[in-house]
């Protein structure tokens, strides 16, 4: 798997990992530990060596105990409620507070709806897009994670038929929505998971979203073509 | 990421690298991309020319529930933003002006707090551990629960309870469908003494008064600067500024008691002993309007030899107000009257003798004869007298089984419709006279409102299913096994609801923004589920709406854009109004009430000694601030930045000898629970008295705004019940107050 292909499965696993963990309408081999599993595996895939990517070792260990666990679970169905039950927590309804609103606008304004909620809209309709009836609110972060893997499926796209400029220009637009709302809000919404969630699932997938992210914005700034990963290790560190 | 926003916003006022990049980048994604968004839940491709942006600058009509006053509104919405609410103009509620809740809406609109998707409970009840989970999982689980409790225990086992909502008619029709008689409202919290007291004297409530021509008002603890009910206290200002003469008695210097004429710090209960001298002094001073008490009213001989020992002078011991005083109210009201009227009040639940006291307020109105008169005392009016069209539906089950409220067993006189709440949460704690399994709660806050939260704690220990309809996480929420979300009312349709001449609709202004219903949807759908779908003959609201309004000539989509209809008025050929005849049993005004004598209460109203606070005992007292609406707002950012918790409001020289200093924090114990919160200290306050404003001390974790602000007094209060009314007496709990050890 390439780069490219490895992004769009990436932000595709990341916006499913935002949907109830339990969910079945999205099939049920989409759901917990299966998530996981592809979100590794894709990563893996993409970078060889896991050590040179944003799964440093010690988040990859957790990740793949996280699978063993999974694997030797013998309550799965238990499981899925528990972290269910985490998911409504963390991002729907809590009690106590809500721990991490995914809203970019509530990290600015305290509310939903805010600036960025109507900037992200404006954006999406740039590209012929819509918020579905029954969708998430523009600034949720399901929604920008499919955003996002919508510009990079054009990028493939414009790499596959060899339009390089296209492809620079969506380049150029993934950067600009990652630097104005992404980096807005991301490092405190993982930052929240990472010290409030009881679940290691969550808090792992909040250290793999925050990581991968930073690097995304390092690799579409500063593009090179060999080992990306190599290049913003030491930045990513700091995050 | 502050300073990289605001390079941002910088940057964006010259041309933005995705603007300038916009439409060839765009195009190329798009050209590729439009058969291959499977999968994506949120995002879609727009339709060739649909407008992506949320709509253009609209304003649109609708109906405000900050509170239960249902004034009329006017959304203004940006971009499918709803961005300023302001009062409708064309609305009597409102009369163009909204309150600072109304103002407020838009904050519960986008409170990131809010009810997002059905909830179910997960953990042990009271665990708050709930998981999201589809509108059809969490209303199979809620039907099947009715469904079973009604099949093995009777559909009385059932508890269901609403608060004054547009859609509690559908709910009313859920529950009597159902078949169960129990039935809790927040009525005996609030009225039943004010309602009961002026039907049993007039046959009809009395709503206020004719504020633009009266010269003189009593009000007893009716605060309308902080109790909004938005156009009365339009009205009221409107009749300060005239310069009519305003008493008001109140133990607390509230907002209204700064603006009457008077402010008499009456002790709490002693009204009772101020109206019955009023009236007594009235009497024997023939001040009263005789050609009236002959005409209209029955029983005036009794009440004159019954009220002969109330004198001014035994009043004062009672009520603290110096018979001077009292004399010189009662002439001051006479010599106005008939352009004068004692106010019916409101919340009335505040001691043992207040369904007395509004007995004495009634019967002082009808001695001025001012009933209909300029000036004078007015029915209630309102929503009555307008017929809106029904879908035809078969009539209901029949109902044996006993009331849990212990109406009328215990409560011989309590109308059905106002019921005796807190009884009905002591009969699900006692098991007695059967047990209840189940509780429905529709936009009720009852683990905070019913006095004694201990209790109310406890019974529900005994309940199999706890289901709450909300649109906020609230304590009742906390603690129930099902959490159904509400659409807010600002993107929601209600049935309609009628004020004066016009009929108005509740719109959405905006798109819901999470998974929600409307109540009328959800109660439809929990009634198909449980096999009730013939009381529910409608598919949606604008077929629910359609057929409301199949008696007056105007479209739904009309209704829609103006927001009311305004209903010809019928031609009266000129007739003279007939004679008052009065919805009693004599017909007339009752100053003697045969029907409460026939069950042994008191048919002309007498004092009765009520307990009196120990040396280093308060009266607890509690009431409303401007800003807040019972429990429900005080999650509202915008309305906390105003009134972010409650105080206990206590007398300068009560706190100085206890040495506790305006901003200390406080503990106030009583029999049945003990609660800490900031002391005020202030003068303006009886010393036996201390006071808090209901709606803070939530519980429930879920309201990172509300959460842990304040004390709540339910927690403090006991539960103490009025055998007449059913009203909960809320000022005759006594508790002692002391520096909280820090």
């Amino acid at each position: 798997m390439n780069h490219l292909n490895a992004r769009i499965h990436v932000y595709e696993i990341l916006a499913s990992l935002f949907r109830p963990p339990d969910d079945v309408s999205s099939g049920a081999e989409e759901c917990g530990g299966r998530l996981l599993e592809r979100l590794l595996n894709t990563v893996q895939e993409c970078c060889g060596i896991s050590a040179r990517c944003c799964l440093r070792p010690d988040l990859m260990e957790e990740i793949r105990g996280l699978l063993r666990a999974f694997e030797e679970d013998e309550d799965q169905a238990g499981t899925l409620t528990r972290l269910a039950a985490e998911h409504t927590r963390l991002f729907v309804n809590a009690f106590p507070t809500l721990v991490a609103p995914p809203y970019e606008s509530f990290y600015q304004e305290g509310r939903v709806m805010g600036k960025a909620a109507l900037d992200c809209r404006s954006i999406y309709a740039e590209d012929g897009l819509t918020v579905r009836e029954g969708g998430e609110l523009p600034d949720h972060i399901l929604t920008q994670m499919e955003y996002l893997r919508f510009l990079c499926l054009g990028e493939k796209r414009a790499a596959d038929e060899g339009e390089t400029e296209a492809r620079g220009l969506l380049r150029e637009r993934e950067l600009s929505f990652i630097e104005e709302h992404i980096l807005n809000w991301l490092p405190e919404f993982c930052g929240r998971i990472q010290s409030n969630s009881h679940e290691p699932y969550y808090r792992v997938l909040a250290r793999f979203m925050k990581n991968f992210m930073v690097l995304e914005y390092r690799n579409l700034n500063h593009p090179v073509e060999l080992d990306p990963f190599e290049e913003v290790f030491n930045e990513v560190k700091k995050v | 990421m502050k300073s990289r926003r605001y390079e941002n916003e910088t940057f964006q006022k010259g041309v933005t690298r995705r603007r300038f990049l916009g439409a060839s980048a765009g195009t190329i994604a798009a050209g590729v991309m439009v058969s291959n968004l499977t999968g994506f839940r949120s995002l879609a491709m727009a339709e060739e020319g649909a407008d992506t942006s949320g709509g253009k600058n609209v304003e649109i009509p609708s109906i405000c529930e900050m509170c239960v006053w249902r004034c009329g509104l006017i959304a203004k919405v940006r971009d499918g933003v709803a961005y300023k609410l302001e009062g409708n103009p064309e609305h009597p509620n409102s009369r163009g002006r909204l309150c600072p809740k109304g103002n407020a809406g838009i904050m519960t609109l986008y409170d990131p707090d809010r009810l997002k998707s059905p909830l179910m409970r997960v953990g042990e009840r009271g665990s708050g551990q709930f998981k999201q989970v589809s509108w059809d999982e969490a209303l199979d689980y809620v039907a099947e629960g009715m469904k079973k409790i009604k099949e093995q225990h009777g559909a009385e086992a059932m508890v269901m309870s609403s608060t004054h909502n547009l859609a509690q008619l559908q709910f009313e029709n859920l529950l009597q469908a159902y078949g169960t008689p129990n039935y809790g409202t927040q009525r005996s919290l609030c009225f039943n003494a004010m309602v009961m007291g002026f039907t049993m004297t007039y046959g009809t409530e009395a709503v206020g008064g004719d504020y633009p021509n009266t010269k003189y008002i009593i009000y007893n603890g009716r605060n309308l600067l902080e109790g909004i009910a938005n156009s009365e206290t339009q009205d009221f200002m409107a009749a300060v500024e005239r310069g009519a003469h305003v008493v008001v008695l109140d133990p607390r210097y509230s907002k209204s008691a700064a603006k009457a004429s008077e402010w008499l710090p009456v002790r709490p209960g002693g009204d009772l002993a101020f109206f019955l001298a009023l009236n007594h002094v009235i009497i024997k001073e023939k001040l009263y309007n005789k050609k009236f008490v002959d005409e209209y009213t029955q029983g005036f001989d009794e009440l004159e030899k019954g009220i002969k020992e109330y004198t001014p002078e035994w009043a004062e011991k009672e009520c603290d107000i110096s018979a001077k005083k009292i004399v010189q109210v009662a002439r001051g009201f006479a010599k106005a009257a008939p352009a004068a009227f004692a106010h019916p009040n409101w919340r009335t639940s505040n001691t043992l003798n207040s369904f007395q006291a509004e007995r004495a307020i009634a019967i002082l109105n009808a001695l001025v004869g001012n009933w209909k008169q300029p000036g004078g005392l007015m029915p209630a009016g309102g929503e009555g007298g307008m017929e809106l069209g029904v879908i035809p539906q078969p009539p209901y089950p029949r109902i044996s089984a006993m009331r849990l409220d212990a109406v009328p067993m215990r409560y011989p006189l309590v109308p059905l419709n106002l019921g005796v709440f807190q009884e009905l949460r002591d009969a699900i704690l006692r098991g007695k006279p059967y047990q209840a399994k189940g509780w429905l709660i529709y936009r009720q806050n009852p683990m905070m409102s019913l006095c004694d939260r201990a209790k109310t704690l406890e019974a529900i220990k005994n309940l199999d299913l706890i289901v709450t309809i909300d649109i906020i996480p609230n304590d009742t929420a906390f603690y129930s096994d099902v959490i159904l979300p509400e659409s807010s009312y600002l993107e929601r349709y209600d049935p309609l609801s009628v004020a004066g001449s016009k009929v108005f609709l509740r719109q959405p202004v905006v798109p819901p923004l999470y998974d929600t219903k409307s109540g009328l949807e959800i109660f439809k759908l929990l009634g198909d589920r449980v096999g009730l779908n013939e009381f529910f003959n409608y598919k949606n609201e604008d077929e629910y709406l359609n057929a409301q309004l199949k008696p007056f000539k105007v479209t739904l989509d009309d209704l829609k854009k103006k927001g009311y209809y305004e209903v010809p008025a019928r031609h009266e050929e000129g007739k003279k109004p007939e004679k008052d005849v009065f919805q009693t049993p004599s017909g007339k005004i009752e100053i003697v009430s045969a029907p409460l004598s026939q069950v042994g209460f008191d048919a002309v109203p007498k004092w009765k000694d009520l307990p009196k606070p120990e040396a280093n005992q308060f009266y607890l007292l509690s009431g409303k601030v401007a800003h807040h609406t019972q429990s429900s707002t005080q999650n509202n950012q915008w309305l906390a930045e105003f009134v972010p918790e409650n105080h206990l409001w206590i007398h300068t020289a009560s706190a100085s000898s206890r040495g506790i200093k305006d901003g200390d924090m406080v503990t106030v114990e009583s029999k049945v629970g003990k609660v800490t919160l900031k002391a005020k200290v202030t003068e303006g306050i009886r010393p036996d008295c201390v006071w808090m404003n209901f709606g803070f001390g939530h519980k429930a974790k879920g309201l990172s705004t509300a959460y842990g602000k304040g004390a709540l007094d339910s927690d403090v209060h006991e539960s103490i019940s009025d055998r007449v009314s059913g009203s909960q007496a809320l000022s005759q709990t006594m508790v002692t107050v002391s520096k909280a050890a820090v």
